[in-house]
C-alpha cells in the first residue's frame, strides 16, 4: 500500500470519460490467429453497435504489457517524486479491474484507496490503544478512587453507540473543513471513543502483575512507581495489546468503510475502499458491471491474512509459554 | 539502648473473595534492639509472610483494617508519605522475600537486578555502580561464580543461587535491619545450612539486625537471639531463644517442638511410635469467638481458656507467654 504509486498504473483520479463502465480487460497470450506472443497483450476496446455501455474487444488494436513504464507521476514513498511504474502500456489505457463512472481506472483505485483505509486502521487503532493503554495502567495501578472513577467512564464509553455518535459528530463538523483533515478529525474521535475495551483489559493484566511476587519484591527493595510500571508491568500487558491491535485494525477500516459508502468519510475524488464500494449502492451499478465488486473481494483474503498475522504474532510473544 | 524497630498492636487483615474477614495478624508487639537477631516461628497461616511484607507496608491489594504502628528509628512506617517509605525501602530496611524463584524478574539478568537496588536509591554513577554489584556479588559467590551469576537470567541459577541473588539485592545498600522471609524453606537440607551461614557471615560483618521468620525452630538454635512464636496471628510466647528452644512454656510452642521428628531417635521402639501431631488446624473459622485461639486444639485447656484471651505473663524478666496457666491467681 505504501508502494501504491509504483504498482499502480494510473493516477487514482485521472478520468478517462470515452470509456466510463469498461469491464476487465483480458490478457492474452495467444491472439485470435492462433499466433503466441511472448510478452501478453490486450485488445483496444470499442463500444457494441447500438449500445452505450457494451464494449467489445477490437481486434484490430493490440496493447502489448510493459513493464516499469513511465506515466504518471507520483511520489515513491511520498518523497522522491517519480514517474517509474510496475507495468502499463505505452499507447492507450488498460483496466485489469475495469473502469468506473467516470472511466477511472479500478486497480489504481483500489491500491490508493487501501492506502487511505488501512492508514485510517491503523492510526485510529493506535490511537485507541494508547489511550487504553494509558488509563489501563493508571486504573490498575493505582487503584482506589481512580479506578472506580475510570472505569465507569469506561463504560459509559462502551454504552455509546458508535455509528450515530459518528453521524452526529460529522453533522455536527462545518462542511468547510478540508475534506481530509474532517476524515483525520474523525478517524481520531474514532479512536478516543474505542479506548474503553482495551482500558478495561489492560487494567485487569495490571490488577494481577502487580500482585507478583517479583514485582512486590522489587517495590520492597524501594522501586519507584515508574520503574515499576515501565519494567515489571508494561512488557505483562503487550500480549494483551497485541491482540487488541489485531482485533482493532480490521475494526477500524471497516469503520472507514462504512462511513465512505454512506458517504460520511473520505470525500472523492479521494479513493478509499468505502468509496470504491458506495457507488454499488445503484441498483443499476449492482446488477451490470460485475467488476465494480471486485474490491471487495480482494479485501477478504487481505482481512483474513491480517487476522492470521495477528494470531501468529500473538503466539510468537506470549512470554510464559514453553515451546509449541 | 533505644530499639531500632518497634512494632505496636499491629493488626492487618485479609478479605476474601467473599467479603469473609480473616484476622491475619491480631495485636502484634514487639521491639527489636540493634544488632539483635530475632527468630518468628509459626506454623502456615499464622501471619508469618503477613508481618514480614507489613513491616515494609507492602500489603496486598484485599488487605483491610490495618491498625497499629511500625516505628523504625522513631519514625512511623505505616503512617509515612509513599516518597518517604521509598527512601527506606530497600536501604535502611530490607526484605528477603519467601519465593525465590518467583521474587526475581524473570527476564532480567541477575546482576542487573542487583543494580537496579542501588540506581533506586540514588547511585547512578556507572562505574560505581558496576564495582558496588561486584562487590556485593563477590561477598555472596566465588569470585570466578560471581561473574557468571551476573550475566545469568533467573532460570538459569539453581534455588541457592537465585536466594543469594535475593540476599545481594538486600544488602547492597548496606540496610540496617533485614526481614528474612522463610529463606530456607524452598532448599535443600545442605544448601539450607549453606545460606545460614551466609546470613551468619552478614550478621556479623554488618551489624545487621535481623528478623528471621521460619517454621523450623531447628534453624534458630545457635542464630537467633530471641525467639518470637506467632499462632494464629497473635504473639503466643516471646523470649530468649535459649529460653524458649530449651524450656518452651506454652502448650502450643511445646506441641510444636514435639511434633519435629529427630533425625536420631534412640529409643528402640522408635518405629512403631508415630510422632506427636497437633490435631485441627488455625483456620480462622476454627478460632473460638471468645477465649484463647489454641484452646480447641490445646492438649491442657482449661475452663477458663474458653471464656477469654489470656493476657501476656512475664514468667521471667526476658520470657512472656500468654497462657492462663502462668497467670499468677
Amino acid at each position: 500500500m505504501i508502494f501504491a504509486g509504483f504498482f499502480a498504473p494510473y493516477d487514482p483520479a485521472e478520468q478517462d470519460r470515452k470509456n466510463p463502465y469498461l469491464p476487465p480487460m483480458r490478457l492474452h497470450l495467444v491472439d485470435h490467429q492462433g499466433h503466441f506472443h511472448a510478452r501478453p497483450f490486450a485488445y483496444g476496446v470499442k463500444l457494441r453497435e447500438g449500445s452505450f455501455d457494451q464494449y467489445e474487444e477490437d481486434r484490430t488494436e493490440t496493447f502489448p504489457l510493459k513493464f516499469l513504464v513511465r506515466g504518471a507521476s507520483y511520489r515513491f514513498l511520498g518523497l522522491v517524486p517519480s514517474r517509474l511504474h510496475l507495468f502499463g502500456t505505452e499507447t492507450d489505457r488498460i483496466y485489469l479491474l475495469g473502469s468506473d463512472s467516470y472511466g477511472r481506472d479500478q486497480l489504481s483505485r483500489f491500491l490508493y484507496g487501501g492506502r487511505v483505509s488501512v492508514f485510517a486502521g491503523l492510526l485510529g487503532a493506535s490511537v485507541t490503544l494508547l489511550l487504553g493503554l494509558c488509563v489501563g495502567l493508571a486504573a490498575g495501578y493505582y487503584g482506589g478512587w481512580r479506578d472506580d472513577l475510570l472505569m465507569r467512564l469506561a463504560e459509559l464509553f462502551l454504552a455509546l453507540p458508535w455509528l450515530y455518535l459518528l453521524f452526529a459528530l460529522r453533522a455536527f463538523l462545518p462542511l468547510a473543513v478540508g475534506p481530509l483533515e474532517a476524515f483525520f478529525l474523525i478517524i481520531v474521535v474514532l479512536g478516543i471513543v474505542g479506548w474503553a475495551r482495551p482500558a478495561r483489559l489492560v487494567r485487569g493484566v495490571v490488577l494481577s502483575a502487580k500482585e507478583r511476587d517479583f514485582v512486590r519484591a522489587a517495590r520492597g527493595f524501594g522501586a519507584a512507581d515508574g520503574y515499576l510500571l515501565r519494567r515489571h508491568i508494561l512488557p505483562e500487558t503487550s500480549s494483551v495489546l497485541l491482540t487488541q491491535a489485531t482485533m482493532l485494525v480490521p475494526q477500524f477500516i471497516l469503520a472507514e468503510m462504512t462511513l465512505s459508502f454512506l458517504g460520511l468519510g473520505v470525500p472523492e475524488p479521494v479513493p478509499s475502499w468505502g468509496n470504491l464500494l458506495s457507488s454499488l449502492q445503484q441498483y443499476s451499478v449492482l446488477v451490470s458491471y460485475w467488476w465494480m465488486y471486485l474490491p471487495a473481494l480482494i479485501m477478504l483474503p487481505f482481512f483474513l491474512g491480517y487476522l492470521g498475522l495477528g494470531s501468529e504474532l500473538q503466539e510468537r510473544a506470549e512470554p510464559y509459554k514453553i515451546g509449541r | 539502648m533505644g530499639a531500632i524497630l518497634e512494632v505496636r498492636d499491629l493488626r492487618v487483615a485479609y478479605r476474601s473473595r467473599g467479603g469473609v474477614i480473616f484476622r491475619a495478624l491480631d495485636g502484634i508487639s514487639f521491639s527489636l534492639e540493634p544488632g539483635e537477631v530475632m527468630g518468628v516461628l509459626g506454623e502456615s497461616g499464622s501471619g508469618k509472610s503477613t508481618l514480614a511484607t507489613s513491616l515494609l507496608r507492602l500489603f496486598h491489594a484485599n488487605a483491610v483494617d490495618i491498625s497499629g504502628s511500625v516505628l523504625f528509628q522513631g519514625q512511623d512506617l505505616l503512617q509515612a508519605e509513599a516518597d518517604e517509605l521509598q527512601k527506606i525501602r530497600g536501604k535502611l530496611i530490607s526484605l528477603i522475600f519467601q519465593e525465590p524463584s518467583v521474587a526475581l524478574h524473570p527476564t532480567l539478568r541477575a546482576g542487573r537486578q542487583v543494580r537496579q537496588v542501588l540506581a533506586a536509591h540514588g547511585m547512578n554513577c556507572r562505574s560505581a555502580l558496576e564495582k558496588r554489584t561486584r562487590e556485593v556479588l563477590g561477598r555472596l559467590f566465588f569470585a570466578e561464580e560471581a561473574e557468571r551469576i551476573a550475566r545469568s537470567y533467573p532460570h538459569q541459577l539453581s534455588g541457592g543461587q537465585r536466594q543469594r541473588v535475593l540476599i545481594a539485592q538486600a544488602i547492597a545498600c548496606g540496610p540496617s535491619v533485614l526481614i528474612a522471609d522463610e529463606p530456607t524453606a524452598s532448599l535443600d537440607p545442605t544448601t539450607q545450612m549453606e545460606t545460614l551461614g551466609v546470613f551468619r557471615t552478614l550478621r556479623k560483618s554488618m551489624g545487621l539486625t535481623m528478623i528471621f521468620i521460619t517454621h523450623n525452630p531447628a534453624l534458630l538454635g545457635d542464630f537467633a537471639d530471641r525467639v518470637l512464636v506467632l499462632y494464629a496471628g497473635r504473639v503466643v510466647e516471646l523470649g530468649a531463644a535459649q529460653d524458649i528452644l530449651v524450656s518452651p512454656k506454652h502448650p502450643y510452642t511445646r506441641a510444636l517442638f514435639q511434633s519435629i521428628a529427630p533425625l536420631f531417635d534412640t529409643r528402640r521402639d522408635s518405629s512403631k511410635k508415630k510422632l506427636p501431631t497437633i490435631s485441627g488446624d488455625s483456620l480462622e473459622s476454627s478460632l473460638p469467638v471468645a477465649g484463647c485461639p489454641f484452646e480447641p486444639r490445646c492438649p491442657e485447656r482449661m475452663e477458663i481458656c474458653k471464656s477469654r484471651e489470656p493476657g501476656l505473663v512475664n514468667v521471667s524478666e526476658t520470657h512472656t507467654v500468654s497462657c492462663f496457666r502462668y497467670e499468677s491467681p
